[in-house]
Parts: C-alpha cells; sequence; structure tokens
C-alpha cells in the first residue's frame, strides 16, 4: 500500500469507509459483526467520523482484510502526523542535541567516533580503563592539561584500540587551538596539527624514546658554550624550572616551545611529536603492564526483552552521554518524564515523536514504528518483542 | 649576518617610519646599524624623543651600566631596582614590574636601546629575556653604531652569546645616512 504520494491525507476510518466499507455495499451491522464490534458503538464511530482507532479495532479490521496492520497504523499516524505538522505550524522546534566536534575535538570524537558506534556507554569504558567515573567527568569538565593526564589519555587508547597517542594528539591540538585564541602573536611559531589516524598500528611507538629534555641538554645547551642559567633567562624561567625540564620531571608547556622555536632550526611540531611519542613510551614502560587494560569490542544491543524506552537509551541516550531524566527536561516534560519514558508509561504520541525526533535527529514515523510495534505486540500477546516488525496475525 | 641595506641614504626620519610600519604586526626585534656621525646621530635622537609612541634607553659609558641598565632607564624607579640590586634579589621581580608598567600604557610602546655597544654581555640573555616576556606587548629596537658590525658579525668565536643574540632577532637593517 503505497500511501507517500498521497496530497491530501485522509484519517483511517474514512480511508476505510471509501475503500472498503462503502464498495462492498454492506450495511453496517454485517461491517459492526464482522470487525467484531456492537452495532451501536461501531455506528457511532461512523457517525462522528473518529480521526484515531484503537489497535483492537485495527487488527480486528485487519484480520478481516487479510491485510497487514502495519499498513492501516502507518496510515493513521502518517494522518495524525500531518495535522499535528498543519495545526502546529511555524512552532519552534527543538535544537537536535549533538557535541560541537570543532568545540570539544577529543570529547566530540570520542562519542561521536567511538562510543556511539561501538554502542558503549561512558561507564563502560571507565570501567575498562579501570578509572573511577568521577575521574571521567573531572577530565572532560574541568578540561585538564593533556599532559598532566596522559596517563589517562593512554588508558583511553589501550581501551579503544587505538593507542594513546591519537589521544594525546587530539587533546595537545584542543589545549593548543585554547593557547592561540589567549596568545594569537604566537600562531606563526606553534602551527601544528595532528595525524589523521585511529588505528594504533599508524602511531609506532618506540619504548625507549627519548626524552625532550635531555636531548635539549645534550645537543643544544651543552654544545652553545652559553651558561645553564642564562638560557634559562631566556625561556623566561627559573634554572630550577628549566632543570626540571631537561629532568623529565616537568613537561614543556607551549610557552616553552614556542622560545625552543625562536631559539633553534626545528618546528613546533618536531617538538610536540617528540614530548607525545615520549609520554607514550613512558606510559608503556611504567604502567601498560600494570594496568593489562584490553581493548573494548563493537557491542551487540540484546533486543530479547526490549521496549522503546531501552531503544531510547540505549541507542540515543546513551551514545550522547545522556540521562533519561536530562533529555525529559530538555523535551519539555517534568523530571519524571524520562523515567516513564523507560519503563513504557508512557506512550509515544504524535507530539512526543516530534520532539524525539527533533532532539535525536531521527524521523517522527521512527518513534510511531517502534510504539506500534510495541502496541501490537502487546495486542498479539508477543512477549519478545523483536525489532524485524514482523507480525503476522494469522500466527496468533 | 644580513643586513638589509635598502634603507641606506634614506633620512632617519622616512627610514626609521618605514622600518617600524613593516614590523607592526608580530612586534619582532630589530638591530639597526647607523652610522656614527656625531651631527646626524643628534638630530636622529632629536626625532626619536619627538615622538610619543618611543621609549629611549640610552646606553653610557658610566659605572651603573653593569647592572640591568634598560630597566633602569625605562619606567622603572631607579631607586626601585637599586633597592632590588642591593638586597640581592633575583631578576624576577623588576622584570613583572616592567611588565606590568608596560600593560598600564595605552600604546603598544616601541623600546629603543641606543648605543648598543654599551650592552653588558653578561646580561644580554636577561635583555633577551625582557624582549620574550613582552614580545606581544612592546617592539624591541637595538641601534648599533657601524664600527661595531665586524666585532658582532665574528662573535661567533670571540662570544657566542652575541651570535645567539644577533639569531634571535629577526630583522636586521644597516642604515647610513649620507
Amino acid at each position: 500500500m503505497n500511501f507517500a504520494n498521497d496530497k491530501s491525507p485522509i484519517s483511517l476510518l474514512q480511508f476505510l469507509d471509501e475503500n472498503y466499507i462503502i464498495p462492498s455495499g454492506k450495511t453496517l451491522k454485517w461491517w459492526a459483526n464482522s470487525v467484531s464490534m456492537k452495532y451501536p458503538a461501531f455506528r457511532g464511530m461512523m457517525k462522528a467520523k473518529r480521526k484515531i482507532l484503537s489497535v483492537r479495532i485495527i487488527l480486528n479490521f485487519a484480520n478481516f482484510l487479510n491485510i497487514r496492520p502495519e499498513e492501516f497504523i502507518q496510515r493513521q499516524n502518517r494522518f495524525l502526523l500531518d495535522q499535528y505538522l498543519i495545526k502546529n505550524k511555524g512552532q519552534k522546534s527543538l535544537k537536535r542535541i549533538e557535541i560541537k566536534v570543532e568545540q570539544k575535538l577529543v570529547k566530540g570524537i570520542l562519542l561521536n567516533n567511538f562510543l556511539r558506534p561501538m554502542n558503549i556507554s561512558r561507564q563502560e569504558l571507565s570501567e575498562q580503563m579501570k578509572t573511577s567515573g568521577s575521574d571521567y567527568d573531572n577530565f572532560f569538565n574541568n578540561l585538564k592539561h593533556a599532559y598532566q593526564s596522559y596517563e589517562f589519555l593512554c588508558r583511553m587508547g589501550e581501551a579503544l584500540g587505538t593507542g594513546g597517542k591519537f589521544w594525546l594528539d587530539l587533546q595537545t591540538k584542543e589545549n593548543l587551538d585554547l593557547y592561540l585564541i589567549k596568545h594569537p602573536y604566537q600562531k606563526r611559531n606553534l602551527h601544528w596539527n595532528p595525524p589523521k589516524h585511529f588505528a594504533k598500528s599508524d602511531h609506532p611507538i618506540e619504548n625507549n624514546q627519548q626524552q625532550p629534555g635531555v636531548m635539549i641538554m645534550e645537543q643544544y645547551i651543552k654544545p652553545s658554550n652559553i651558561h645553564f642559567h642564562h638560557w634559562a633567562d631566556f625561556f623566561c624561567m627559573g634554572p630550577d624550572t628549566l632543570h626540571r625540564i631537561v629532568d623529565g620531571r616537568r613537561i614543556m608547556d607551549f610557552r616553552f616551545i614556542s622560545l625552543l622555536v625562536k631559539a633553534f632550526e626545528k618546528k613546533a611540531s618536531y617538538w610536540i611529536e617528540l614530548q607525545n611519542k615520549y609520554l607514550v613510551s613512558k606510559y608503556q614502560i611504567e604502567c601498560s603492564a600494570k594496568n593489562q587494560i584490553k581493548p573494548l569490542s563493537r557491542k551487540t544491543i540484546n533486543y530479547k526483552y526490549t521496549n522503546l524506552g531501552n531503544i531510547l537509551v540505549m541507542e540515543h541516550l546513551k551514545p550522547l552521554d545522556l540521562a533519561p531524566n536530562r533529555f525529559g527536561k530538555y523535551i519539555g516534560g517534568k523530571d519524571s518524564i524520562g523515567h516513564s519514558l523507560v519503563t513504557g508509561k508512557i506512550k509515544v504520541g504524535v507530539e512526543i515523536a516530534m520532539k524525539f525526533s527533533q532532539a535525536l535527529g531521527t524521523t517522527p514515523m521512527y518513534w510511531l514504528d517502534l510504539q506500534m510495534e510495541e502496541y501490537l505486540a502487546k495486542e498479539l500477546g508477543i512477549k519478545n518483542c523483536t525489532r524485524s516488525g514482523k507480525y503476522n496475525t494469522k500466527s496468533n | 649576518m644580513k643586513f638589509d641595506q635598502s634603507f641606506v641614504n634614506c633620512s632617519w626620519e622616512e627610514a626609521f617610519s618605514q622600518i617600524v610600519s613593516n614590523n607592526t604586526v608580530f612586534l619582532d626585534p630589530i638591530l639597526i646599524v647607523r652610522a656614527d656621525i656625531p651631527e646626524k646621530v643628534y638630530r636622529f635622537r632629536d626625532y626619536l624623543r619627538s615622538r610619543a609612541d618611543v621609549l629611549v634607553a640610552q646606553l653610557g659609558r658610566c659605572s651603573n651600566i653593569k647592572y640591568i641598565e634598560i630597566e633602569l632607564l625605562l619606567l622603572i624607579d631607579p631607586s626601585y631596582v637599586k633597592r632590588k640590586l642591593k638586597k640581592d634579589v633575583a631578576h624576577q621581580p623588576a622584570i613583572l614590574h616592567l611588565r606590568s608598567k608596560i600593560l598600564d600604557l595605552s600604546f603598544r610602546p616601541l623600546i629603543l636601546i641606543d648605543n648598543c655597544q654599551f650592552l653588558n654581555f653578561n646580561l644580554l640573555f636577561r635583555i633577551l629575556r625582557i624582549v620574550n616576556e613582552l614580545e606581544d606587548k612592546a617592539m624591541f629596537v637595538f641601534i648599533l653604531p657601524v664600527d661595531y658590525v665586524n666585532l658582532w658579525c665574528n662573535a661567533k668565536t670571540k662570544n657566542k652569546r652575541l651570535a645567539f643574540f644577533l639569531k634571535i632577532i629577526k630583522y636586521k637593517y644597516e642604515f647610513c645616512e649620507r
């Protein structure tokens, strides 16, 4: 049944009336008997031109006419949706919930390229990384410096099978962008872009990576024949701080790297790469064997006993790192609406389907179809609802 | 060391304003080599004093030179620095003081250090530090008489600090008013 090209959609009852009841030439009483309804109720329904038919009535019609009930329900949903759109024309729509990748490079790529496609929640990732959930929150909310949290990033790399270098590079880029907003005059000294590779094999890191501080000391400071404290003056720091960098107790910041670029011939990319490689090799030597983090694999969702609420949470909210209650608030309901959605207390009607679609970037029919499957499963007594949507009325 | 000689035979005013205006985006330190003819130099100094955005530190042959002349001659109260030096306090407070003074100004100053032949080379890296600290706030112009050019250029064997100093200064101009 193709109703996609219908210019003016008609209600399901009108459709049934025009296509089946009137052409048949039978009386309303005969039809009422055929669809297992009482005559007065059936007559009242026809007289009032009811726009919404219950699933039970639709099933009866479908059974009698030997047509799949989904087609009738979809037609009804389509009609209701059009009515809603006409009624609420020009109404401001909700903004789609998404993480802007440009603004939060690490978080955006983690959610959009890893957690969402792999169906992994934030909690599962932090469990795999053997860190607490609060560590994860602190990391993203406080925007810690990449170098302070290199161990966290390396753990994340191991858990996602990308290697720590990938995440360190991303975090460095994020911090560099922030630094350059504050210090735009450093742009010519600190020009660097991370390599775009996801696989671990793209970042081969040797375990005995040289520490940048030692390299600076051996290759530049000692041969220069200039006293150490003069170099400290040049780098705008005290000799103690420079000692800490040379020893590897302190990590080179962007200010230091910009002065290195000024003083020596190497570019900023050389120093940043050197430092990131060193940090990864440091992690590999010190912590990797101790932590023994295994990479996560793509998780398949078990739909065996699932309902619409579970699909909403598992497929849409978890990858977005969003709690059902917060989502409920976002779409304009009370706090409890989130819980009610998950448990199935609230049924998805046209209005909720529209809001879902606007917030999550799906079509409203997707949600209405899911709700239809749930109704049908309930009516037909199917306990294990599958998402295939194959309901054979005859099998019941 | 290569000098840009395109400003040879220009007048001081013309050359100086062009050199400075070419470098307003990044505020790199500049080295200008001038002819050491007294009359011309006096006229040049008069011109500099007439510019509102220029802070001149004119180094001279006197006993104080071994200390941080530039800070003394710039906005800092001499008694403040002397007091700090007596207590043998590190260089840091003086720099912070200088930086705060520069930040208070409503314009980006042009700090001109004349007579660079008198620079105390033990303190060269302190000057580089000041340049680095103020790289976004002020432009530094070092002026050296032409007689000292050879001394500076051949400094690699004599004094590596000078060579490094020259390396850091990005733009070098030779200016000789005939």
